[in-house]
């Protein structure tokens, strides 16, 4: 049968119950591949209902599922198919959700019993395809754990996750650091890590964590005079409430826009006069751009 | 390894690989066996519309180029250049179909004047030692009065430039100082060949060009641009240069992506970039200026001369720098040297 024209009711149908006395003889991680471990106590995942299922290979028995619970009566799935099996697991745990880490912990396990990952549906379904990709999955899996555990709540895009399958230790380290010190955003943590590698050989190699003076400085070098001009610019930007001015095109052109909300003819009399009180803020600011060669 | 196609078996390509005793091996259709590699050559009978106006967009003012594009690929290996990811293909492609490339030159020359050149989808000399596209090539626009064509390379691949007639030929040069080279043009002659392959064929009687596209900024930016400077001011006399072009670095965004994975060391990498009015990244507007103002004065102090020009710049940028907005395509073209000569306008 193709690997991805499983139905969970076909492998019930091989399930029988047995008894396991010695339960160390069973590997209980191999098919844990569910992240982080919290994540199975909550109600993500059906209840206790049924004993586990075991899936013997090899004369070695796998658990498949409650890998929490501790018992000598099992379901054995009787079937010499992986997929299979890893299909019942992937239905089971509803692996149509899987965040990141998950799909790493599956391609791992899919490659450890042969298979490619484009034999199963999931990959497809979630558009990963390619040895980059793969690899990026198998190298996220050896992250330390605040970091996966951040990639799997925040389900970041293979651009940011192939940076940080490049990360020496020393820089993943200081990824971890950062992670744990500001609970970043997911741009705040694309910036951060992509100036992180950009500037990888520049970085003192008495830096092993995050110091947000350090790097603040360091990366500040990627465009001072930028950096430098928006300081200036966004205190002239202020000019009263409901009135906002922009420059839509990153100051490749002079073109202002400046626009406001009204609710009353009252409110339109107190943006005027606001406006014709900073026609001196106006100046300032072409004074600035002029001072940029941005006229 | 160099592959021919079958169908090209009658090229000029061909005959010249017999008569110069160079290796290659005839293969069908099926180009999937050839390794993708730099190092591969592929002669090919598809068709192609070989000369066209060298892309541009709105915006930002552009010289009105023609270009003829008989071959895809290039030797070398950039970490700026566009091809990483316009390319299917690692190998270089060449087009055998020599007499529609002709024909489409002499097409152009009935139309008008007109500035050519190879050296959009490859290195215009890299491999004229094997393919002899200067033999081509020249012979056909020494004889057209409105065609000024112009080989662009960063090799110093000059030797059978000399068995020609330099009129109408341009030879020119893509410029990085020497720490940008090693950082990021691979596989390219070093800065002094390139310089003293600039003054044989100035010797020679070709008119010469450089290119100062892409300029990149990094930390010795003023001192490795002014050695640079120096050096050439030092070998190229004045006269024998028709033309000096200056652009900053610009691209499509998915490149720096393309950068990260393949060229961890590079410069590029150390800046950052504002997306632009044509959708393409540069560096923000007031380091471009810097940037080009430095590069433009530092020309004119020893060439007051030689004609200037921005490739792909703003007009805001061209009136505070230059004086003057060049205007769009037509307009544009009309301040090259090559359309003053003989009177004409």
């Amino acid at each position: 049968m193709p690997a991805n024209s499983w139905k969970l009711s076909s492998v019930q149908k091989k399930m029988q119950t047995i008894t396991i006395n010695n339960s160390e003889n069973i590997n209980t991680s191999l098919f844990n591949w569910v992240f982080p471990d919290e994540e199975k106590i909550t109600n993500r995942f059906p209840s206790f209902h049924y004993p586990p299922a075991v899936w013997k290979n090899n004369n070695q028995s796998y658990k498949l599922n409650y890998f929490n619970i501790s018992t000598n009566t099992y379901f054995l799935l009787d079937t010499d198919s992986f997929p299979d099996v890893l299909n019942f697991s992937m239905d089971f745990y509803n692996a149509e959700n899987a965040n990141i880490l998950e799909l790493a912990n599956l391609a791992h396990l899919i490659l450890k019993f042969g298979y490619q990952t484009e034999d199963f549906e999931l990959f497809k379904l979630k558009s990963i395809k390619g040895n980059q990709k793969i690899n990026t999955l198998l190298k996220i899996r050896t992250l330390p754990y605040q970091i996966k555990k951040y990639l799997a709540y925040k389900n970041p895009s293979f651009k940011i996750l192939n940076i940080l399958a490049k990360f020496t230790e020393p820089l993943i380290n200081i990824t971890e650091s950062f992670i744990v010190e500001n609970n970043p955003s997911l741009s705040e943590f694309r910036s951060f890590i992509t100036n992180l590698f950009d500037f990888k050989y520049d970085i003192a190699t008495s830096i092993n964590e995050y110091d947000e003076e350090y790097f603040r400085q360091l990366f500040y070098n990627k465009n001072p005079v930028y950096t430098e001009f928006i300081g200036k610019l966004n205190p002239l930007l202020n000019m009263g409430k409901n009135i906002f001015i922009e420059n839509s095109d990153n100051f490749e052109t002079d073109t202002l826009r400046i626009t406001f909300t009204i609710n009353s003819p009252e409110d339109y009399q107190d943006i005027l006069e606001k406006l014709d009180r900073s026609k001196n803020t106006i100046n300032e600011i072409y004074k600035l751009l002029e001072e940029y060669d941005l006229r | 390894m160099i592959y021919v196609n079958k169908k090209s078996a009658d090229s000029f390509f061909v005959k010249n690989f017999e008569k110069n005793g160079t290796n290659f091996k005839f293969v069908d259709e099926n180009t999937d066996f050839i390794e993708n590699s730099k190092n591969n050559i592929y002669i090919t009978p598809e068709n192609n519309t070989f000369v066209h106006r060298c892309p541009a967009t709105e915006i930002y003012r552009c010289c009105n180029y023609y270009v003829v594009d008989m071959m895809e690929g290039c030797p070398f290996d950039c970490t700026y250049c566009i091809l990483q990811e316009y390319l299917n293909h690692r190998f270089i492609k060449v087009f055998s179909d020599t007499k529609k490339v002709k024909e489409e030159i002499l097409a152009l020359a009935k139309k008008g004047k007109y500035r050519l050149g190879t050296g959009e989808l490859s290195d215009s000399l890299a491999y004229d030692h094997i393919l002899n596209l200067t033999d081509f090539f020249i012979p056909i626009v020494n004889k057209l009065e409105n065609i000024q064509f112009e080989f662009k390379t960063k090799s110093a691949n000059i030797t059978k430039l000399f068995n020609h007639n330099p009129k109408n030929i341009l030879i020119s040069w893509s410029l990085n100082p020497e720490e940008i080279i090693k950082t990021e043009e691979y596989y390219t002659a070093g800065l002094s060949e390139r310089i003293e392959a600039a003054g044989k064929c100035a010797d020679y009687g070709y008119k010469v060009c450089f290119h100062f596209d892409p300029l990149i900024y990094y930390k010795n930016f003023e001192k490795g641009y002014s050695d640079l400077l120096r050096r050439l001011f030092d070998r190229i006399p004045e006269d024998s240069v028709e033309y000096i072009s200056i652009s900053t670095f610009r691209f499509m965004p998915n490149l720096l992506e393309t950068v990260r994975n393949r060229f961890e060391h590079s410069t590029l990498l150390q800046s950052s970039y504002v997306k632009s009015l044509d959708g393409k990244m540069r560096y923000f507007k007031t380091l471009r200026t810097y940037m080009l103002r430095f590069i433009t004065s530092k020309i004119k102090s020893e060439w007051q001369n030689v004609f200037i020009y921005y490739c792909m710049e703003h007009e805001s940028i061209w009136k505070k720098l230059l004086g003057y907005d060049p205007g769009e395509r037509k307009e544009f073209e009309k301040n090259f040297p090559f359309f003053h000569q003989n009177g004409q306008l």
